[in-house]
């Protein structure tokens, strides 16, 4: 397997695994202050969230108005072993300070609730070998208005030397 | 009256000669005005209502300072004509020059004046509303100042030319939001894109008075050209959209059988499924309910199952990455109307 290829397929299942969520396309895509209220947008590969899910580092600019983003970095922290390597797939939620309070908390803090749903489950994980574990989150300010979490989640993948073995 | 005394009478004659300075200034003044519009002084003029493809008003107008010392005079002028006629936001073409009314019009009772921009360059784009080419000259200035024109990044240095645009305010202007991409460069070999960042449609408003005149000021960014999406012949941003699929149609003598991707995109991504509707129209264009056909296509290890339920085909594509960027092809037959229509579909990712 190609080093980086695992990369590609972590932020890919992510991604496929974010837009099949019914309460985080919601959470992207509604802009009211009620979750309860909130109208169920598509899901799926056809989301208008699908612009909203980015698989590269990106921070919004000043002038992108009105919108909450999930994006994603990735870091291979070691390799120095043949047949394992250790990667982690940075995730960050971007919302939009002026939609950021909803009544039932932080839109930040639900969204950030629903990706652990699907990363950090112990027994079936996403991707990986063995399992996903959280890594220390904080929540940080992007840029002017923009707010939300930056989560590391680190698991172990094949490592490309391993294949020769 | 001889043809030589003639144009000494050219005046309207006043209806009442009173003695007072005032009411000859109001019986003389406007057509004193007009008899200088109509000598050598006036111009013939078209007025467009805020885009050139308005049907124009062809007018008389004095168009002052001509002349002038400096290159940013040279693009400005003023404008008189008879009252009623100027609005901010309008085109005015004097020959084969385009100017833009660039000033709130007013008057001083006798003629009507406004300031008028050249434009200086045409952008074209496709048509938010009708989606048809259409061109708009534009005043612009360069805001970069004294910039080099290249700003360093981390790793590469980009290009950082900015400009303010100024472009009518109409129903069509108004739907370009921040992001629009266009070209403006005479360099059609390699040109410049440009990038909305701002839109301001208040600065240059003109009031609630005259709710449907005055400019739109941008501000832009230079941007990268997009060999996919823009093209240079037409000299228009965003100007392709990819072109991953297609339907294409043999229709019968009587009847011909369409096919319509209900996702709208011919994309259909890993592990997805997607709806083809199939319909059936006769000669008069009516739609046919009942009618037979059988579903064909190459066996395709993107696609995991073709089903038919009625008129709809359900495609379902398996969910291996390998499969992305494929193409899968499928055809509609009708023996009894003698018609076919296929899709090409996309196999696309997440």
């Amino acid at each position: 397997m190609p080093h980086f290829d695992v990369i590609t397929q972590q932020k890919q299942k992510l991604k496929e695994a974010l837009l099949k969520n019914q309460n985080i396309v919601n959470l992207l895509m509604n802009t009211g202050n009620n979750v309860l209220e909130f109208e169920n947008v598509k899901i799926g590969s056809k989301s208008p969230a699908q612009s909203r899910i980015k698989k590269h580092f990106y921070v919004p600019k000043t002038t992108t108005k009105d919108m909450n983003f999930i994006t994603m970095r990735s870091r291979i922290i070691y390799s120095d072993s043949d047949v394992v390597k250790e990667t982690a797939l940075v995730v960050y939620v971007i919302c939009n300070e002026d939609q950021i309070d909803l009544l039932q908390g932080s839109r930040a803090d639900l969204i950030a609730n629903e990706i652990d749903k699907i990363l950090n489950t112990g027994g079936n994980p996403l991707f990986g070998l063995g399992g996903i574990t959280l890594s220390t989150a904080e929540e940080v300010q992007f840029n002017d208005g923009y707010s939300g979490w930056q989560i590391p989640y680190i698991t172990h993948e094949r490592n490309q030397d391993g294949e020769r073995l | 009256m001889s043809e030589e005394s003639k144009s000494w009478y050219r005046m309207t004659r006043p209806l009442f000669n009173s003695g007072f300075e005032d009411d000859e200034f109001w019986a003389y003044g406007q057509d004193g005005f007009n008899e200088v519009l109509d000598s050598f002084i006036g111009s013939d003029v078209k007025i467009y209502d805020k885009s050139l493809h308005m049907e124009p008003q062809e007018v008389r107008a004095i168009i002052q300072n001509a002349t002038s010392d400096v290159f940013n005079s040279t693009t400005v002028r003023q404008i008189l004509c008879n009252i009623g006629i100027l609005k901010c936001g309008q085109y005015v073409k004097d020959g084969d020059v385009v100017w833009m009314v660039s000033s709130l019009p007013d008057n001083n009772r006798i003629y009507e004046k406004a300031v008028l921009w050249k434009c200086r360059h045409s952008i074209r784009f496709l048509s938010p509303i009708t989606g048809e080419i259409v061109e708009y000259p534009v005043y612009s200035t360069n805001s970069t100042q004294y910039g080099t024109g290249e700003k360093v990044k981390t790793n590469i240095s980009v290009g950082d030319d900015q400009h303010l645009i100024y472009i009518p305010y109409n129903e069509e202007t108004i739907m370009l939001d921040d992001h629009f991409r266009f070209i403006m460069d005479k360099n059609k070999i390699n040109p410049t894109v440009y990038r909305v960042t701002r839109v301001d449609p208040v600065s240059y408003a003109v009031g609630k008075e005259y709710q449907d005149d005055g400019l739109i000021q941008w501000s832009v960014i230079e941007t990268q050209f997009d060999e996919e999406r823009d093209s240079r012949d037409q000299m228009i941003a965003n100007f392709y959209s990819p072109n991953v699929g297609g339907i294409d149609i043999t229709p019968g003598e009587n009847a011909e059988m369409r096919l319509v991707d209900l996702d709208g995109d011919y994309i259909l991504a890993i592990g997805e499924s997607k709806e083809i509707e199939v319909d059936c129209f006769d000669a008069d264009g009516e739609q046919l309910e009942q009618f037979e056909f059988s579903v064909q296509y190459e066996n395709n290890d993107a696609i995991h199952s073709v089903d038919t339920d009625g008129r709809l085909i359900k495609v379902t594509a398996n969910n291996d990455m390998r499969h992305v960027g494929k193409t899968f092809e499928l055809h509609v037959i009708s023996e009894e109307l003698n018609s076919k229509a296929s899709i090409k579909i996309q196999i696309g990712n997440w």
